[in-house]
């Protein structure tokens, strides 16, 4: 409960800064109408985007066979590997060098393909999951109503799957409402970018909470339709069979097509970029133009990572295990608290982690005169990364711990064990496959967060993504694709995890 | 005295799940809870073990408190030992380390020496290196059980232990689980809603129903001398018949019937099935109207003439077919129990 009140502190402060400045944002009132424009210009582009493509994708492996079909199912899945503002570096390093002046990155519409091409995977995961829940029934009898298999398709399978396809997309939306360095990179004047306008370029506090604000709002809708989505969904999984549709089989040219067209896509987002900064590091390399500072990036990069994986996974089994054990109405209020952040921009979080945090600076700095203890240091990046990132362990660590029956505990504790003694003995050696799923979520989230860390980092705490950000920022494409590549290598691991782990319950 | 229950009350929000019960366990006794699904009986083994804590009343486990008022011992403290429907077997360890599971306090070599001996008590000790998931349904809920007596606790709680066998296995396991726990001269006590289970089983039985204990007795006593009407259905299967009851004996459509006990006026008393005979080629009384092969047995519905159906118990022998006409009349050592 304690745990979940300050992780939820900062998040307070948000609304409060309407109270104590209103009339902040009346100095940015320039910012506003924009910010709106590209956002709303950005939402939609993206819904409809990710939309298509994932839902799309998913229908094509779930209702169809070709060769080959089993392994595309999963390599569809990659470019969640691929944070955008790298797959931005490599689009606007390629752009360049094909000197391509009709194809605009630059631009609200560049934008919009980057975050379609590297988020369509969210919905394509639910969406998959949703037709192979489903069962062949239905579509075979609307079939036998006279349908034909692509009608019914339409007609009953992605109907019925609208709960999980929603989801997705209001997923892939808070990713890109969220995202900073992508738009940043590409010029676009989002709220996340105009946040970090304000915060660095005016020092405006207040208005910068204020823009934060008007952001959360929008993604708490988005987090309340994606709440409603997907606890239909799961009712409706609950109730099906298990049943997986028998695909119909692709031969010769189509067979072909369906393997060859997302294979391409994914060759598009994950392979060539990789190859290409793979290159590009040799030559970085070769050249000595490697980032200044790089080996101390990288450092402050895996110490980072490392330090939150112990502080948010543990803060996670707390809350988990605290939940289990007490199992009152106030302990699920805590929780759902605590793990709120995870909807929330890592730039909103930073500004509103710095708040409290430089508050309580000032004052000990008056006590102990120990200087700013908190927000000069690593403490209030942490800070930030455990508002945000909690959320993600707690969900690993608490559906790990759901699926060891409660007779379990009760057995332990008949048998003379106490509650930490049961964690130990019987919890903790159970939900270790769902421990290090939370590390690895955890550790490579820190990897790549830019927007928090670049408004918290404290002097010399450059980290790897934000050697990335800067130098691509100059368009020092060959000196951004060394961290950039070790980025993506480390964020490939948990979505090799996750393949693994859907394997095995498929 | 193994377990002293006195006056113990549990409401979850509106609904009173155990309502004022007491119950005593000398050592070394085996009692069966019995009562069908929602009358409380898992409430009160939880209540017993500390899963729970009572609203009311009073729980000692070997002449100590360890709930009431003011009082609350919790269940690591208790040293009850614990059989879940499920068995709530640790997956993650082998049988020998789930059964030392408890022992984690004591000295080495006791540990070893404990787990080795409970092992051998029930007969596991050539599967001690077994995960759980490799063992047969019947062989998991022996681990179960030597995990439970391993620390040589003041009473074992055992939840429906037998619902996930199936019918087979059951009545043989049941044998063997009576006699793991005599051997080990526990004091037992077993939740089910099995009546035949609870009368095999225990020295025992305490019916219960609606949160409140209807009757505790001998299972021949109580099966034999049922407290209440409720009581007679659902431990076995019975007729109800009505009559006018004078001194010893009662008069009622089967003819007069003795009495176990002298009453008078309008009653209604109960026979068991097998308390009634079936006499063909003799001035009938009554119809057969159903037949339910049981094997060694046999059970028949009869439409008797004054109108009442009845059921009646006989060995397979000699069978009656449906549409029979028959005399019906009870055993010459019956005894009619007034039932309200």
């Amino acid at each position: 409960m304690a745990a979940a009140a300050l992780v939820a502190a900062p998040l307070l402060v948000l609304p409060a800064s309407f109270v104590a400045a209103p009339d902040a944002l009346s100095d940015f009132s320039g910012l506003l109408p924009d910010a709106a424009v590209a956002t709303a210009m950005l939402v939609l582009g993206v819904g409809i985007g990710t939309l298509v493509l994932g839902t799309g994708l998913a229908a094509l492996v779930s209702f169809f066979d070709f060769p080959g079909r089993s392994w595309l199912e999963w390599a569809l899945v990659l470019p969640l590997a691929m944070p955008g503002y790298v797959f931005t570096l490599f689009a606007l390093g390629a752009a360049d060098a094909l000197g391509a002046s009709w194809l605009d990155v630059r631009s609200p519409l560049g934008a919009v393909a980057v975050f379609t091409l590297v988020l369509y995977p969210y919905v394509y995961l639910l969406a998959r999951s949703a037709f192979l829940s489903q069962g062949p029934e239905l579509v075979e009898a609307a079939r036998g109503l006279g349908l034909s298999r692509a009608r019914a398709i339409v007609r009953v399978a992605v109907p019925l799957a609208r709960p999980a396809i929603l989801g997705g997309v209001a997923l892939a939306l808070m990713e890109s409402l969220a995202d900073f360095g992508t738009v940043n990179l590409l010029g676009v004047q989002t709220f996340t970018n105009a946040i970090y306008k304000v915060w660095f370029g005016a020092f405006d506090r207040d208005a910068a909470l204020q823009l934060g604000t008007l952001l959360v709002s929008i993604t708490l809708t988005l987090l309340a339709l994606e709440r409603l989505s997907r606890g239909r969904a799961r009712y409706a999984q609950d109730s099906a069979n298990a049943k997986a549709q028998a695909p119909l089989r692709l031969r010769g040219p189509l067979a072909a097509l369906a393997l060859a067209g997302p294979l391409a896509l994914v060759g598009l987002v994950v392979a060539a970029p990789l190859a290409q900064l793979a290159v590009w590091s040799v030559n970085s390399i070769a050249d000595g133009r490697l980032a200044p500072q790089f080996a101390t990036s990288a450092r402050n990069s895996l110490m980072l990572a490392g330090m939150s994986v112990v502080l948010v996974v543990g803060a996670a089994l707390v809350l988990a295990y605290g939940r289990r054990a007490s199992r009152s109405p106030a302990g699920n209020g805590a929780v759902r608290v605590a793990t709120i952040g995870y909807g929330l921009p890592g730039s909103v979080v930073a500004v509103a982690v710095i708040v409290p945090f430089g508050w309580l600076d000032h004052r000990l700095d008056d006590i102990a005169g120990v200087g700013l203890l908190l927000t000069g240091t690593v403490i209030g990046l942490l800070a930030a990364y455990t508002v945000r990132f909690l959320a993600l362990a707690y969900q690993s660590v608490d559906a790990g711990l759901e699926r060891v029956p409660r007779s379990l505990d009760e057995a332990a504790r008949g048998l003379g064990s106490d509650r930490l003694d049961v964690l130990a003995r019987v919890h903790l050696p159970m939900i270790s496959g769902a421990m290090l799923t939370a590390a690895l979520l955890v550790f490579t989230e820190v990897m790549k967060e830019l927007p928090a860390t670049l408004l918290l980092r404290p002097l010399g705490g450059d980290t790897l993504a934000v050697a990335v950000w800067q130098s691509t920022a100059e368009s020092l494409y060959e000196t951004a694709a060394l961290p950039a590549l070790l980025i993506v290598l480390v964020g490939l691991a948990p979505v090799a995890a996750l393949i693994r782990l859907s394997r095995r319950v498929a | 005295m193994g377990v002293l229950v006195e006056g113990v009350e549990k409401a979850f929000g509106a609904t009173q799940a155990v309502g004022g019960v007491d119950l005593e366990l000398a050592d070394g006794e085996i009692v069966a809870v019995l009562g069908p699904s929602g009358c409380g009986k898992t409430t009160l083994l939880r209540l017993i073990a500390g899963f729970e804590a009572p609203d009311a009343g009073a729980i000692s486990l070997a002449g100590e408190r360890v709930a009431g008022p003011g009082c609350w011992m919790p269940p690591e403290a208790r040293r009850v030992g614990m059989v879940f429907q499920d068995y709530a077997l640790f997956p993650h360890l082998d049988v020998r380390a789930n059964v030392a599971f408890g022992l984690a306090q004591r000295p080495r070599e006791e540990r070893a020496r404990l787990t080795q001996s409970t092992l051998e008590l029930v007969g596991l000790q050539h599967k001690d290196h077994s995960y759980p998931h490799e063992l047969s349904g019947g062989e998991r809920q022996r681990v179960a059980l030597a995990r439970a007596l391993a620390p040589e606790p003041a009473i074992v709680l055992l939840d429906e232990p037998f619902s996930s066998l199936d019918a087979t296995l059951r009545a043989a396991l049941r044998r063997e689980v009576e006699l793991i726990l005599r051997d080990a001269g526990a004091t037992a006590l077993l939740v089910t809603h099995d009546q035949e289970e609870a009368l095999a089983l225990a020295d025992r039985l305490a019916v219960m129903r609606s949160g409140k204990l209807m009757q505790v007795g001998p299972p021949e006593e109580v099966y034999a001398r049922p407290s209440g009407r409720w009581t007679a259905q659902f431990v076995g299967e019975v007729n109800v018949l009505t009559g006018m009851a004078r001194d010893a004996g009662v008069d009622t459509e089967l003819g007069r019937l003795d009495l176990a006990a002298p009453a008078e006026g309008r009653v209604h008393v109960a026979v068991r099935p097998e308390q009634l005979q079936l006499l063909a080629g003799h001035a009938a009384n009554a119809e057969v109207v159903d037949r339910e092969f049981r094997g060694h047995d046999v059970l028949y519905r009869l439409r008797h003439e004054a109108g009442r159906t009845l059921i009646v118990q006989l060995p397979s022998l000699e069978l009656f077919e449906v549409g029979d006409r028959v005399f019906v009349r009870p055993v010459s050592s019956m005894v009619a129990v007034v039932v309200d």
